[in-house]
């Protein structure tokens, strides 16, 4: 079956798909850098534009003999992303569990990563508090504590090897008592 | 044939961005728009005979180029964007 003198599948892989390519991709940046504006007409318009300016387009590419190159070109771009994604990918989780391997992070449970989240996260607001004495982070700090403490129980740690830890503690009945 | 083609939507195109060009800046009446729009793209057509292969050329080139730069701007999104979106969550 031959449409326009051409067979069914050229005429699909260069004429018709590199037409709706171009269409949409036309159409896409027309929309997003709002050159005639936005509302409903504009988008009537900023599609027979790019309807015609593809025709346009391919019209010429098939004049100047390039359609048949654009399939080729279309086949070594999607290969070169996924070759940049594959490598990318697999180098980043390398150096990343390389990375985990060093610290020791690697070896930890998921209870004793969160806890020691949790533990540089008391260490800062104990911090913070010091700094600024500001008395409405007693609650969020009382709380944060309490889970560091019900963590360290079940995993056997001690928190009062950490000067902070003390300090809080020392705080923490006074406020109590108050 | 061909050229008839070509002529007829080079005839389209001008008039469309003429008048959306017009419409945009507001400088005529909303009545008048179109008819200087056809009268652009009139001109335009009757220049054209001139520079019809030339144009082609252009057109088909500058395509290419666009295709490239798709294409580059999909690598470079597939390498870096990611990246960009983890630096935000921390």
């Amino acid at each position: 079956m031959e449409i326009f003198g051409l067979t069914m599948q050229d005429f699909f892989f260069q004429i018709f798909l590199p037409f709706l390519f171009f269409f949409l991709l036309i159409y896409a940046l027309l929309r997003k850098t709002k050159i005639l504006g936005e509302g409903t007409q504009t988008n009537r318009l900023n599609s027979l534009i790019s309807l015609t300016l593809s025709a346009l387009s391919i019209f010429s590419l098939y004049s100047l003999g390039l359609s048949a190159s654009l399939p080729i070109m279309g086949a070594i771009t999607v290969v070169a992303v996924f070759a940049a994604l594959f490598l990318t990918g697999t180098v980043s989780y390398g150096l990343k569990k390389e990375k985990e391997y060093i610290s020791g992070d690697a070896f930890k449970t998921k209870e004793e990563k969160s806890f020691g989240a949790n533990l540089k996260n008391c260490e800062n607001l104990w911090k913070k508090y010091e700094k600024t004495n500001d008395q409405n982070l007693l609650r969020p700090m009382v709380v944060k504590f309490d889970e560091l403490e019900q963590q360290a129980e079940k995993l056997g740690k001690d928190l009062y090897r950490y000067g902070w830890y003390t300090e809080f503690k020392k705080l923490g009945i006074e406020v109590k008592k108050q | 044939m061909t050229d008839m083609i070509f002529s007829f939507l080079l005839f389209l195109l001008s008039f469309l961005i003429s008048f959306a060009v017009l419409r945009k800046l507001k400088i005529l009446p909303n009545r008048i728009n179109p008819i200087i729009a056809v009268i652009i793209a009139f001109y335009f057509l009757s220049a054209s005979i001139y520079y019809s292969e030339d144009l082609m050329q252009i057109l088909g080139y500058s395509v290419l180029f666009l295709f490239v730069a798709f294409a580059i701007a999909l690598i470079y999104s597939s390498l870096f964007k990611k990246e960009e979106k983890e630096e935000k969550k921390v």
